[in-house]
């Protein structure tokens, strides 16, 4: 896959961007986002749904990104690239996942019920 | 938008004269010597008439070696400013021992008020893990990584030039701190919510958080090069079991980098809207919890750990085999164990607050996990070890780093290993026992990084150190650290707490003075350090280095020019072997000079990373002083100079192959000059030619 440094057009990689893709990209995360924020700031509802609310959100926006600004797909280009990310996944579990339950812990043992 | 309680207007934001701190004799004093300094400098560089070539070849440059360079330069500069807070951190407590102990300077006891004193251990731990210990580490990586793969440069060597002046502009930032208002009183790891604007309304945690901020952003684009660099740039026959330890450390360590830096950037970054906002993701009540930014700050903190100890063992892997005059033992089992602490290192982060009271089974596991790091730490301990076993062992001044940095890493492996145990966390917690454990493990890269600076010193400059004044340097350094830190586990095991500017008990002065002895005994290694460096310097005829100074090194750095023309390799080197240099020495192959050249394309030097560079510095000045004007014109001009970058002019420049030719003849030795290629048996490949696999 290797391609000339003097024609940049013709790389893969590059000649998957397009305006309209990150213009998609910037419009639909900075919308999720927005909802996100503007839940939160009204206190628009309970703590537990709102908690669940945003993190769907934040999903949505976290693919809105790989998909419109990073190109991310299942194609012979991006292959690579997909996989790499996947790499990733478990350190994304460990931490969130870890963080939640030590935080759980820690409200149940700390905290007034 | 949060408002101030104090001044603040359009123009100037909450900058006024007042905020310098004329009127502190040791501040004014700092001010004067780095003046002075800075004059100097200027001055040699104007009398010499070398601000061209201080343009040309340095400022504008994206050469990975000058990069190299420049990291490690802006990394031992800070280091020196770090090593002055150590020392006057000692010098308090020593003096503001017990209520008896006079005061001087406006101080109650000692000569520091607390809040100055609060400042001094906050710039201290920031100064030396964010702007010494990884820019030191990162002028390693950056020099001897495409060196030691057979590549011509890094995968993206303009990026390559931004992420070192991002982190030099983390860097001047928190000395500005010094001069124009204040650095963060809330220790490097800026407890929350003492950071918070009610309990910080000063701009010293804005200091704090913008210079790591932007400092970050240029680790993380730095680990995003070098990791594309080793997997794409390989030279023929350089498979993965082929790569020097050092490069696999790098790898690993930047993987931690890439990963582990964001989470800083939004743990720093929600700091800020909560300080610039009015948000409340740390305070606690209205929803936040201030835990939160402790395990956020660590989940960062604990990878930046292997961070800094990775390449500095890497360094070590290095070192003793040359001096062993064997291969690395256990290669293989070196390369599992690194990758085995990168994967750790993302399950440990609690042990840095098992005391939040996260209850038995949370603090067991990362016990466990904890205790997990001992066995590849263990392996690679052994691996050194038996690296010497039966070798002939020689001690230049790099072996007696690598070796002592080995003993260091025991010393502050074990005490790890005691405060992975939670009952005596509990007991040690915030208390100097800890400061004691973990400065044994920076020691490590202290030494390592000494080490590895007169290891590969004579390939960068191409003079070797001064040989003599080199050992002072390490008995002087190892003596004091040795005295400084054995005081130090002595007074933590009695309960002394961390971070005191007045220490309560005057029957723990004897050993606080122990300490301050060891101190002068590292300033002594210091005053040492400085006149190597001058001998070396004034002797650079005397000491001038072939190719290969040590005559038993093995890696491929070793096969160019010392020092390293600006086209690595004047032909890519084709590899067979796991110590390439070796190999090529054991089957006399290491005087085979190419008898064909082609021409060398190379990027081209530009000025835009200095600019967006000042232009962060800019920005991060206006966001601490709220000078809003300034911040936007400052990002509007950052995004304007990356756009216009991406419009034009030519980013590569050719090196014709008679000028290689002419290059290589200059700097070969005379005995060389007649060897051609054709020296070499059937059926091996030294130059060039197919993938890298």
């Amino acid at each position: 896959m290797s391609v000339d440094n003097t024609k940049p057009w013709e790389h893969p990689e590059v000649s998957l961007s397009s305006a309209g893709k990150y213009f998609t990209g910037y419009v639909v995360t900075l919308a999720l986002l927005g909802v996100s924020l503007l839940l939160v700031r009204e206190h628009a509802m309970t703590a537990f749904n709102l908690l669940a609310t945003i993190s769907v959100l934040a999903f949505l926006t976290t693919i809105a990104k790989l998909v419109f600004l990073f190109h991310l797909d299942f194609s012979e280009t991006q292959r690579w690239n997909t996989l790499t990310l996947m790499l990733n996944v478990p350190l994304l579990i460990l931490s969130v996942g870890l963080t939640s339950w030590m935080f759980q812990v820690l409200f149940r043992r700390v905290m007034m019920h | 938008m949060t408002e101030v309680q104090q001044h603040w207007d359009p123009i100037f934001g909450r900058l006024t004269l007042s905020q310098v701190p004329y009127d502190n004799l040791i501040v004014c004093f700092a001010f004067f010597f780095a003046a002075t300094l800075g004059l100097v400098i200027l001055g040699a560089l104007t009398y010499y008439r070398k601000w061209g070539y201080f343009w040309r070849e340095w400022l504008t440059t994206i050469d990975h070696k000058r990069i190299g360079i420049m990291y490690a330069v802006v990394g031992t500069v800070m280091l020196f400013r770090g090593f002055v807070d150590a020392i006057m951190m000692r010098t308090q407590q020593v003096m503001a021992a017990g209520p008896a102990s006079p005061g001087y300077l406006g101080a109650e006891h000692g000569y520091l008020p607390p809040y100055h004193y609060d400042q001094i251990y906050g710039s201290h731990g920031t100064i030396m893990l964010i702007f010494a210990a990884t820019p030191l580490l990162a002028g390693f990586m950056n020099f001897l990584v495409p060196l030691q793969i057979g590549a011509r440069d890094m995968a993206f060597p303009y990026i390559n030039a931004l992420a070192f002046w991002l982190t030099a502009v983390g860097a001047a930032l928190t000395m500005l701190s010094l001069f124009v208002g204040d650095f963060s009183h809330a220790g490097w790891v800026g407890l929350a919510p003492l950071t918070e604007l009610p309990y910080s309304p000063d701009v010293g945690v804005d200091y704090w958080s913008w210079a790591i901020q932007i400092g970050s952003v240029g680790t993380t684009l730095g680990a995003v090069n070098i990791i594309t660099t080793i997997i794409k740039m390989r030279a023929p026959g350089m498979t993965w079991m082929r790569l020097p330890l050092f490069t696999w450390t790098s790898l690993t360590t930047n993987v931690i980098g890439l990963t582990a830096f964001p989470v800083l950037g939004v743990a720093i970054g929600l700091l800020s809207l909560d300080r610039y906002f009015d948000t409340h993701f740390y305070t606690t009540g209205m929803g936040g919890n201030f835990m939160l930014y402790t395990d956020l700050f660590w989940i960062w903190g604990h990878p930046e750990v292997y961070f800094i100890i990775l390449p500095s063992w890497g360094i070590m892997s290095e070192i003793i085999p040359t001096f062993s005059q064997k291969k690395l033992f256990g290669y293989p089992v070196m390369v599992a164990a690194t990758l085995s602490i990168g994967c750790i290192s993302w399950t440990v982060w609690l042990h840095h607050f098992f005391t939040m009271g996260a209850g038995p089974i949370v603090n067991g596991f990362y016990s466990v996990a904890t205790m997990l790091v001992a066995i590849p730490t263990g392996v690679k301990v052994f691996d050194w070890a038996l690296t010497m076993v039966r070798g002939r062992v020689t001690f230049p001044t790099p072996m007696l780093w690598a070796v002592s940095a080995i003993f260091m890493q025991i010393i502050g492996g074990w005490t790890g290993m005691m405060l992975a145990i939670p009952a005596i966390n509990y007991m040690t917690h915030n208390g100097v026992f800890v400061i004691a454990h973990f400065h044994c493990v920076v020691m490590v890269t202290v030494f390592a990084v000494i080490g590895g600076t007169t290891f590969w010193f004579p390939k960068v400059f191409g003079f070797t150190l001064h040989e003599t004044s080199g050992k002072w340097v390490f008995w002087l350094l190892v003596g004091g650290t040795f005295i400084v830190f054995t005081a130090m586990f002595i007074l933590g095991l009695t309960g002394m707490p961390r971070r005191l500017a007045y220490v309560p008990y005057a029957s723990w002065w004897p050993i606080l003075a122990i300490e301050e002895l060891g101190v002068f005994v590292d300033i002594a290694a210091l005053g040492a350090f400085i006149y190597q460096m001058w001998v070396s310097i004034r002797d650079r005829e005397l000491n001038k280095a072939g190719r290969d100074p040590w005559g038993t090194s093995r890696s491929l750095e070793w096969m160019t020019h010392s020092p390293v023309p600006a086209y690595n390799f004047a032909v890519i080197p084709h590899v067979n072997a796991r110590d390439e240099w070796a190999w090529r020495r054991d089957y006399r192959l290491h005087h085979v000079m190419p008898n064909e050249f082609k021409d060398i394309e190379l990027p081209v030097n530009t000025p835009v990373p200095m600019f967006i560079g000042i232009c962060s510095a800019a920005f991060g000045f206006a966001m601490i002083w709220r000078i809003w004007w300034l911040a936007i014109v400052s990002l509007v001009a950052m995004i304007a100079i990356v756009c216009l970058r991406s419009f034009g002019g030519s980013t590569g420049t050719t090196i014709p192959a008679d000028e290689v030719r002419r290059l290589e003849r200059l700097a070969a030795r005379p005995s060389m000059r007649s060897r051609p290629e054709t020296a070499i048996p059937e059926g091996v490949v030294v130059l060039g030619g197919g993938d890298a696999r």
